[in-house]
Order: structure tokens, then sequence, then C-alpha cells
């Protein structure tokens, strides 16, 4: 369970969440609201990869100094070095948070022949599934993903609702179009109740 | 086709202004500190010309026209993005059915940007064009001039052999008509042969490896900080035979300037540490990152340093510059839009402690 308790972000002079308080109790949950709301945002605050806020996030009611290890994101807003390859992007990840190569979802996603491509040079779907399979690889207790669906084709969506409805952590995505998550067990909550 | 040119017209201006506003707080500075010295560098670059039209000796006048020719390619290539409108580039396919006039409009914004050239025609048209082929070297280094412009336009790879190639002949060529021949000749066969590419090395990737990823995707961030520092060690060489009892003076600046470009690399390679800081905080090194940013930056200040230092015999004092670069490190890394004045602060400290205590 995740609880975000009195954040306050703000981007220059625009709050984005001015004493927000909300608790994310469900195992497989799927955050909705409009375009531009904070989504994202408070993604990263729950990764661990913004710290410009006031306010608490709690992990099964503890705090977490480095709240990378325990979260994983796999987010558009996350800007991944364009000249590694794939590869090279995924070896980083392997060695920095001591997991093994994810072989079996690569090949599940048919990703193998786009390892050796930059990640600039990727299309917006292979960069999708580059950012899923750096998340889903970690095996952390916490996953989230922004807009998992988003550029994916249909193969590669059915192999990720397979492998989430299996995956023991909580999950917590964004998705504008939830019914295949919906179908699999997640439970949609608003952003702002 | 009015329109397209009009365009491109615009397209360019509107990138130069941009290009200047990045560059406004170095172009005041540079200004306020230098502005009684501009008509001297004016005549310093007719002068330099001056020299190839009339030398003493046709090493000089070879080392003459390389250095021209790599301090037009430096400036250049700042301002090649806005000649070619690189970033919609793409776009005027949109507008045009062939490339006829993609070309002339490149090589009318090349020439109307190509400083150097024009004071090199002002030249020819002051000597007059009768008596032009009295001094035949002006008109092939004009030559030259216009083909590495169009080279580092279209054929940037073929520009860098043919600088390595041009520095290499200073020492080689027994006249500057045969440098000159050579250098175009060099030129003339880059555009010939096809494009290769270098098998480089792919090590694996760690924190240390990335930052030779960097290099090789973005050499020029390097290249032209060495071409900018062999040109500033080039001209403290030659005050070196001059006015030796100046000398001092001079290398004291040479350091400083050096360091100013080599510190600010950190605007460039932060693109890849601040820029992707989400990136590398997912992973939790964001902090080793850095660390490792800064090394290789004081590194290279370092390198710089050392090799004025060594060239031109630096006194004890030239410490000082050394010693102070990680403030001017940390200014660029905590507040770039501050970098101009911590520098020009720097400058004058050290200056002025040169002058009354030294």
């Amino acid at each position: 369970m995740i609880e975000v308790k009195h954040l306050t972000k703000v981007y220059l002079h625009d709050p984005i969440f001015s004493d927000y308080s909300a608790t994310f109790a469900e195992q497989k949950l799927c955050i909705e609201a409009p375009n531009g709301l904070g989504k994202s945002t408070l993604f990263r605050i729950i990764a661990g990869l913004d710290d410009a806020f006031h306010g608490d996030v709690l992990f099964d009611g503890r705090l977490q100094n480095v709240a990378q290890q325990v979260v994983a994101l796999a987010s558009d807003s996350i800007p991944y070095p364009e000249f590694l390859t794939a590869r090279q992007l995924l070896q980083l990840t392997a060695k920095s948070w001591s997991c093994s190569w994810p072989e079996l979802i690569i090949n599940q996603l048919a990703f193998e022949s786009f390892l050796d491509t930059r990640y600039g040079a990727l299309s917006s779907g292979n960069q999708k599934k580059c950012q899923l399979i750096n998340a889903m690889m970690r095996n952390t207790p916490y996953l989230l993903l922004d807009e998992p669906s988003a550029a994916l084709d249909h193969a590669s969506l059915e192999v990720l609702l397979a492998w989430l409805k299996q995956h023991p952590a909580q999950v917590i995505i964004s998705c504008h179009e939830p019914q295949a998550f919906i179908d699999i067990g997640f439970v949609t909550q608003p952003l702002f109740e | 086709m009015l329109h397209y040119y009009q365009y491109r017209y615009r397209a360019c201006r509107n990138a130069l202004a941009v290009l200047m506003k990045q560059l406004q707080q170095f172009s005041l500075m540079f200004l306020t500190l230098f502005f009684i010295f501009i008509p001297q560098l004016i005549i310093g670059v007719f002068y330099g010309l001056g020299k190839l039209v009339s030398f003493e000796s046709h090493n000089l006048a070879m080392k003459v026209a390389f250095g021209f020719l790599l301090l037009q390619s430096l400036l250049l290539q700042a301002v090649k993005p806005a000649i070619m409108d690189s970033t919609y580039r793409a776009f005027h396919a949109t507008l045009l059915r062939g490339r006829l006039h993609q070309y002339t409009a490149d090589w009318v914004l090349l020439l109307a940007c190509h400083v150097l050239l024009i004071a090199a025609l002002i030249l020819a048209q002051s000597i007059g064009i009768d008596n032009l082929w009295q001094a035949p070297q002006l008109s092939g280094f004009m030559l030259a001039q216009w083909l590495f412009a169009l080279t580092l336009l279209y054929r940037p790879q073929t520009l860098l052999s043919s600088l390595l190639i041009a520095f290499v002949a200073i020492w080689l060529a027994p006249s500057i008509y045969i440098y000159l021949v050579v250098i175009i000749l060099c030129l003339a066969l880059g555009w010939l042969r096809p494009e290769f590419r270098v098998g480089m090395p792919q090590p694996q990737i760690n924190l240390i490896s990335f930052w030779y990823y960097v290099i090789k995707t973005t050499p020029w961030m390097l290249l032209w900080r060495s071409g900018a520092s062999l040109l500033t060690l080039w001209a403290g060489l030659i005050i070196a035979e001059e006015r030796p009892d100046l000398l001092h003076y001079y290398t004291l600046a040479i350091l400083l300037v050096n360091q100013l470009w080599w510190s600010s690399l950190y605007l460039d390679t932060n693109k890849q540490v601040a820029g992707r800081r989400s990136f590398w905080r997912s992973l939790g090194v964001y902090s080793r990152l850095v660390n490792s940013q800064s090394l290789l930056i004081y590194g290279l200040c370092f390198a710089s340093w050392l090799g004025v230092v060594v060239l031109l015999d630096g006194e004890l004092f030239s410490l000082a510059v050394i010693l102070s670069s990680p403030l001017l490190m940390w200014t660029v890394q905590s507040h770039p839009q501050r970098l101009a004045v911590v520098w020009a602060g720097l400058s004058v400290t050290l200056m002025m402690l040169k002058v009354l205590f030294i």
C-alpha cells in the first residue's frame, strides 16, 4: 500500500498538488484523471525521481529514504540517453540494481532484434517496450507504469497483461483506456477523490 | 520561389537571434572588458591576411593560412545550424521540387555569415583585381576558405581529415603555393571518396565508459575546445617570439581563456547528466555520475593548463588558475547563468594580483 500525505508540488508558480493526500491500497490499481492533472508527476514523486516537493510518501506505512530501491517506474517522462542502445540501457539497470538479464520478457515482447538499436532511433512502440522491460526486470515490490499500453501493438499488450496478471507486486498504472486492465483484475481510482 | 528564400532568411535570422541571446551575457562581458581591443582585433584580421599577401617566410604564411582555416571552421560550426536551418531542414522538401534552391540559399547564407572570407574579399578589392595576380596565394587561400566552408556544411568528416592534413603539411610543404594546392586537392579527394565508418570499440557500459559513448556521439564538444585551445596556444607562441617581455601576462590570459571554455564543458555534458536526472536517479547512480563528470572536466582543464604552462614556460602564479578552476566548475554546475560574471571576476582578480604583487 502506498500513502501520499500532504503533498504540495509547484511548477514555477503553478501548484500541481496542494496539500494532496491519497491512499493507494489496491494490489492492482489504475489511476484515472484527465490529461495534465499530475499523474506522471505523482508517479515520479512516488518513484523517488523528483524530490522537489513537500509532504510524505509512505510504503506500507514506512518512509523510504531511497524510494528507487523499492519502486520501479516506466514512463515517457524519464528521458533516457538517446545515444545508448537498448541493450546498454538495460545493462545499466541490471548492473545498478544487480538484477538478472530479462531474457524471457525480451523474447515475449519480441524485442531481441531491437536490442542493439539506439534508444533515440527506436519507434515509439519499441521505446515503450524498452521502458517497460527496464522497470519490469527489477522485480521491485511496487511497480508504476505510466500509460503502459500507449503505442504498444496488440500482441505486446497481451504479453504485458498476462505478465501483470501473475505479477505479485503492487502495480499502479495510469491509463486512458483501462478496460483491458480492468478485465484482468485492476481496480480504478480517480486521482482526486 | 521568392517565398522560400524569404523563409530561409527569416529562419536564419531567427536562429542567429536565439544564438545571440544564448551568448548575450558573454557578448556583453567581452564588450565591457575588451571593447578597446575590438579595433585592434579587426586590424589583426587584416594584418594576418596581409601576412599572406606579403610574407617573410613561406612557413609563417602557411601557419597563418592554417590558423585562419581553423578559426573559420570554429566560427562557422557555431552558425551552421542557422545557415542550414538544420532543425527544420526536412520541412524544405515539402516546399521544393529539387535541391537547387536549397543549395543556393545555403550558399548565400554561408557567404553572408563567413566574416573571414568577407575580410579576405575586402582585402582583395583594396589590392585591386589587376594587382591580384601578383599575389596568387590570396586567391588560392580564398578558394580554400570557400571550399573548407562548404565541406563543413556538407561533409564534416572530410573537414576534420583535411584540417589534420593541413596542420601536418605546414612542416612538409616547401612553399605556400604548394601548401594551398595540396590542401585543396585533399579536400577535392575527400569529397570524391565514399563516406567511411570507423569501427570504434564498444566497451561494456558503466559509468566510466558512459563518457566514452557521450564523446563518441558528440565529439564536436571536445573538438572545438581543442581547436580553440590550439589557436590560443599558437597566439601565445607568436607573442613569445615577438614580445617575450610581455609573455607572462599573456600566458595568464591564455590560461584563463582556456579555463573558461574547458569549464563550460559542463554545459554540454549536463544535457546527459542533469538533463537525464530522472533516469540516473532511477538507477540510483546520479551522484556518482556527477562526480565522474567533475573528474572528467577537471582532468581536461588540467591537461589544457599543463600544455600551456609547459610550452609557454608558465610561472608559479599559473597555479592560481588551475586551483581556482573548481570554483568556476561549481558555478557552471550550480548557477550556469552566472558563469560569465564569475569568470570575469576571477580573471580580473588574478590579473590585478599579478600586476600589483608579482
